[in-house]
């Protein structure tokens, strides 16, 4: 009897100790993504060479800021969780009017963009906002001239990466990183559905 | 041994325990509080007789004080079945006993032989003596019939006597309406330094509250055993007298160790200094950081903290207060507020202010957060340098954030919440900071979060990043 007791008494601690997350105090960013993973976190921390070498100078500049682990994304999080961002800015830069026009446009001539949010979240001034709320959060040490750069980088990457010709490349990418969370974390996938944050 | 001899030894010893019981009872500590009194009252009576002028009136004052020279010394209790209380109180506080003193006044200054005050007061008349006893309102141990035991100063006595402003933590216990009457305004002001500084942000009461730490519903029941000695030890707290804080005397076996003086330390000390815990894991296999709580010593004075403690001391499940006892009140009726003005409202009625600082103007300490001013991160630096740096580690300075977020991301950011997994550590390997920001879908109405989203953005810093 003592024995079932023991042995059935052991199973359970077993089972708990698998079925519980363990946060251990010391985590690297990727591990804390993943812990809590956005489906940016499973695509690639960096993009291609020839990539980056086609844009122009100021933009692959703020690239380096974004990918510096001291004074740039990636001293808080995975530099994975930008580059794989479903976030399209459309052109325009500072000048509002010049983006709506442009996201009159993208709706006019790429309707598609449009179709599926978890492929594309095509908004006015979305990566201006995200990179200064990044900026603005306790201990973050991006600089006014880096987080611009990045800004740069992010706005003008989104639009050549993720639309125009490249736009279905961009899909079969993005919804491939979709799918990986799916599979690999699937209360997490359905946790974000219903938060419409895919 | 013989039988005879046994039987003559258990006797000889069956009397000197006897002689020993009616010493002991004869020398009880309660039987000169009680002799004196009877003849300091005798001995005003004579007073008053020798200076009355009716003869007739001289003759009854010297009668009445005979009769008080007279009185049996004896046990005096207050029964009070339906709130489980024998009071013992009055065998000592004999001026307070109705029977010695059917006027509950006198002229006496000192304890135990001094009336109660106030007895005209409409919150004494409407608490009789005989119907509620002396510990509903004042705590301490009813049964006791020695100084320490009876005010409840004594180990394993989790209720001591009440003093000061605390008192009044006893008519929140029934009073629902504690905050409209007269008698328990420091009660009333306490409840709301609770609300303003957010405390109900991570602390509900009674279910309505935040969920990062204890529901203090129940705080005045918490029992010893749950504070570690180690940790009162580090509560500094200057009393009437005292030239400078000091640490509390003692372990259990005195009047400063009890809850009152355990939450007190709390908001007059920083928590993290009270609650150290193990932020290098010197004694854990993953470090701890210390208390959560913010630090309040810059915000409330020491008069607001005894009225936080003396709304706090009002918060008991354990006693079993008769239904009938209760005086409930209208639930709290909220200003007829829109658009933004209704938003800052809201911040402050679910204790946003608790982590993001009173009207979100700076965010409060999160140990070992990312904050600014930190130093750069080096595994080399010496403990006490890494302490000072996660000690400033903060919550978000919202007027600084909420620029960059539109109305529905900030809506949804707060429906959703941040779990601390989330948070950028200043040093990987030191603890998780404890706060986190609760999801609050479902917990802050959609018309509440609108505003509340409003007049966050309504209150964002010009934006100069030049893009």
């Amino acid at each position: 009897m003592n024995r079932k007791l023991t042995l059935i008494l052991a199973a359970a601690l077993l089972g708990s100790a698998y079925a519980a997350p363990v946060y251990s105090a010391e985590m690297s960013e990727k591990e804390k993504a993943l812990a809590n993973p956005y489906p940016n976190d499973f695509g690639p921390a960096t993009l291609p060479d020839d990539v980056v070498k086609a844009y122009p100078a100021n933009v692959q500049a703020g690239y380096k800021k974004l990918l510096s682990t001291k004074s740039g994304c990636a001293q808080c999080h995975a530099a994975a969780r930008p580059l794989n961002s479903r976030f399209v800015e459309p052109e325009g830069g500072m000048d509002d009017a010049k983006q709506d026009a442009a996201l009159a446009k993208m709706k006019k001539d790429q309707p598609e963009l449009f179709a599926d949010g978890s492929v594309w979240q095509v908004e006015t001034k979305v990566w201006s906002r995200y990179v200064k709320r990044m900026m603005n959060k306790p201990g973050c040490n991006l600089q006014k001239a880096d987080g611009k750069a990045i800004y740069e980088f992010l706005s003008y990457d989104s639009v050549k990466r993720k639309t125009g010709a490249n736009a279905a490349k961009w899909a079969a990418h993005r919804k491939g990183l979709v799918d990986q969370l799916k599979t690999k974390n699937p209360k997490r996938y359905e946790e974000l559905k219903e938060a419409k944050d895919l | 041994m013989s039988y005879r001899k046994a039987f003559i030894v258990s006797n000889a010893l069956m009397l000197a325990a006897f002689i020993w019981a009616f010493v002991k009872d004869f020398r009880a500590e309660w039987r000169p509080y009680q002799a004196k009194y009877y003849e300091m009252s005798a001995d005003v009576l004579e007073k008053q007789a020798v200076a009355a002028k009716d003869p007739k009136k001289a003759a009854d004052l010297k009668a009445e004080a005979r009769k008080m020279r007279r009185s049996p010394l004896e046990i005096k209790q207050i029964i009070v079945g339906d709130l489980g209380r024998f009071d013992r109180c009055v065998t000592c506080h004999v001026g307070m006993d109705e029977y010695a003193n059917p006027t509950l006044k006198n002229d006496f200054t000192e304890n135990p032989y001094k009336s109660h005050p106030k007895v005209d007061a409409a919150l004494v008349k409407a608490h009789p003596f005989t119907k509620f006893g002396c510990t509903s309102c004042h705590s301490g141990q009813g049964l006791a019939t020695q100084v320490e035991p009876a005010h409840g100063w004594v180990k394993h006595w989790e209720k001591p006597m009440l003093k000061g402003v605390h008192i009044q933590g006893a008519c929140v216990k029934c009073h629902g309406n504690f905050e409209t009457l007269k008698g328990a305004e420091v009660a009333a002001a306490g409840r709301k330094l609770f609300n303003s500084h957010g405390c109900q942000g991570c602390h509900a009461i009674n279910g309505w509250g935040g969920v990062m730490s204890v529901d203090l519903g129940d705080i005045a029941d918490k029992p010893f055993e749950r504070i570690a000695g180690y940790n009162f030890k580090r509560v500094k707290i200057q009393f009437e007298g005292d030239k400078a804080p000091r640490e509390l005397a003692n372990e259990h076996h005195n009047s400063e160790w009890n809850i009152q003086n355990w939450i007190l330390g709390h908001i007059v000390n920083d928590p993290a200094e009270v609650t150290p815990n193990d932020p290098f894991a010197h004694l854990n296999a993953e470090p701890i950081p210390p208390s959560g709580m913010a630090n309040f010593t810059k915000e409330i004075d020491r008069e607001g903290a005894d009225a936080i403690v003396a709304y706090l001391s009002g918060q008991t499940k354990e006693e079993k207060i008769p239904y009938r006892y209760h005086v409930p009140a209208p639930a709290p009726k909220e200003p007829a507020l829109t658009g933004a003005a209704h938003g800052k409202f809201v911040f402050s009625k679910y204790g946003c202010q608790g982590c993001h600082g009173i009207d979100a103007k700076q965010g409060r300490r999160r140990f070992n957060a990312a904050g600014e001013g930190q130093k750069e991160f080096d595994d080399k630096l010496p403990e006490a340098e890494k302490f000072k740096s996660m000690n400033i580690g903060a919550e978000p300075t919202l007027p600084k954030l909420v620029g960059t977020y539109t109305q529905e991301e900030l809506i949804k950011k707060i429906e959703g919440g941040v779990p601390a997994i989330e948070t950028k550590k200043w040093s990987a390997k030191g603890p998780m900071p404890m706060v986190y920001m609760p999801a609050w879908k479902g917990k802050i109405s959609k018309q509440e979060l609108a505003d509340l989203a409003t007049w966050l953005r309504s209150i964002a810093v010009k934006d100069d990043s030049g893009f």
